[in-house]
């Protein structure tokens, strides 16, 4: 590849004297012969290290990393999957009350009931109470 | 280049002749070019540099010429300088790493440092295509081919980067004079 060199489009004038002087300023120094000793040699290094790793390591980061992230992504995952229940939980308690929760509000409907066989059937002690408030 | 320690098996005297070659060649003009896009920073472009030529020696056997395996590298070195760039920034924004002269006490290099850190600061001010383009065609020296080819784009978008390169520069250090004028940063 070619350094320096001349070709129709490069700056004139201001612009060529501008370039010219970022050039010159801007650049690192010089190496010296030991600055550039201990490069070669912390290159070879690098290469060595290299060599040594084994090759299914990159593999085993990789796979590592995106484990982690499923591991991350779970819980909102969960709370995606558990809201959806719990909103369904709330709206089906929130349709019209139970028939015991209607007993509950008016226990006369118990007595009131046209299920008269369910209202005989009571626990003795049910159908105590029920005669000891209801007038039975 | 010499090598003193020893590779080990499976790496041929050829091969290590190439690459004992191509690093003597091409060491000073990726150093230079890795701190110019990296913006100053000695020990981030030696280690950038490093790295690329890491890459090509395992990429030896893939390239026949190296005219091929020179283009490949320099891809790769500028594709290094930008995520040593990117990371930077990731860096600043967690940890405040300050000034590249500041982190490196070896802070020496030609002329003026205050204008050294002027045209780091016009230079970083360019998008990163203008930056790429402006450096390898008007810094180091590759043609406006050459250049399309490692940053992979068409000749004709390196040469409107190019463009609006200088004109960004030229804003930013109109004041920057001719060295035989005098240098005023």
């Amino acid at each position: 590849m070619t350094e320096q060199r001349k070709s129709p489009g490069d700056p004139a004038g201001g612009d060529a004297r501008l370039v010219e002087t970022m050039r010159e300023h801007y650049a690192p120094p010089e190496m010296t012969p030991a600055e550039t000793a201990a490069f070669n040699a912390a290159l070879w290094k690098r290469i060595e290290r290299r060599r040594a790793r084994p090759g299914w390591l990159p593999t085993l980061v990789a796979a590592g990393a995106v484990a982690a992230a499923a591991w991350l992504a779970l819980p909102s995952v969960l709370e995606v999957i558990q809201g959806s229940g719990a909103h369904e939980t709330v709206v089906a308690e929130q349709a019209a009350p139970s028939d015991w929760e209607r007993d509950l509000a008016d226990p006369t409907r118990i007595v009131a009931s046209n299920d008269v066989e369910t209202a005989a059937e009571l626990p003795d002690d049910y159908a105590a109470i029920a005669s000891a408030f209801l007038g039975g | 280049m010499a090598r003193d320690a020893g590779i080990g098996v499976g790496v041929s005297e050829d091969v290590e002749a190439r690459f004992v070659a191509f690093v003597g060649t091409h060491r000073d003009r990726a150093r230079r070019l890795a701190w110019r896009l990296i913006g100053g920073d000695e020990a981030a472009a030696e280690d950038v540099v490093q790295d690329a030529f890491v890459r090509a020696f395992e990429a030896l056997g893939r390239f026949r010429e190296e005219s091929t395996l020179e283009t490949w590298f320099y891809r790769i070195l500028v594709r290094q300088a930008h995520n040593h760039r990117r990371w930077r920034r990731v860096r600043e924004l967690w940890g405040g790493v300050g000034d590249a002269d500041a982190a490196d006490p070896r802070a020496r290099g030609p002329g003026d440092p205050a204008l050294r850190r002027r045209i780091a600061g016009a230079l970083d001010g360019l998008s990163r295509p203008q930056r790429e383009a402006f450096v390898l065609v008007h810094l180091e020296g590759f043609t406006t081919a050459e250049t399309a080819g490692l940053m992979g784009k068409p000749e004709g978008t390196v040469k409107s980067h190019l463009h609006r390169a200088l004109k960004g520069l030229r804003a930013q250090l109109a004041d920057v004079h001719d060295p035989g004028e005098g240098i005023s940063s």
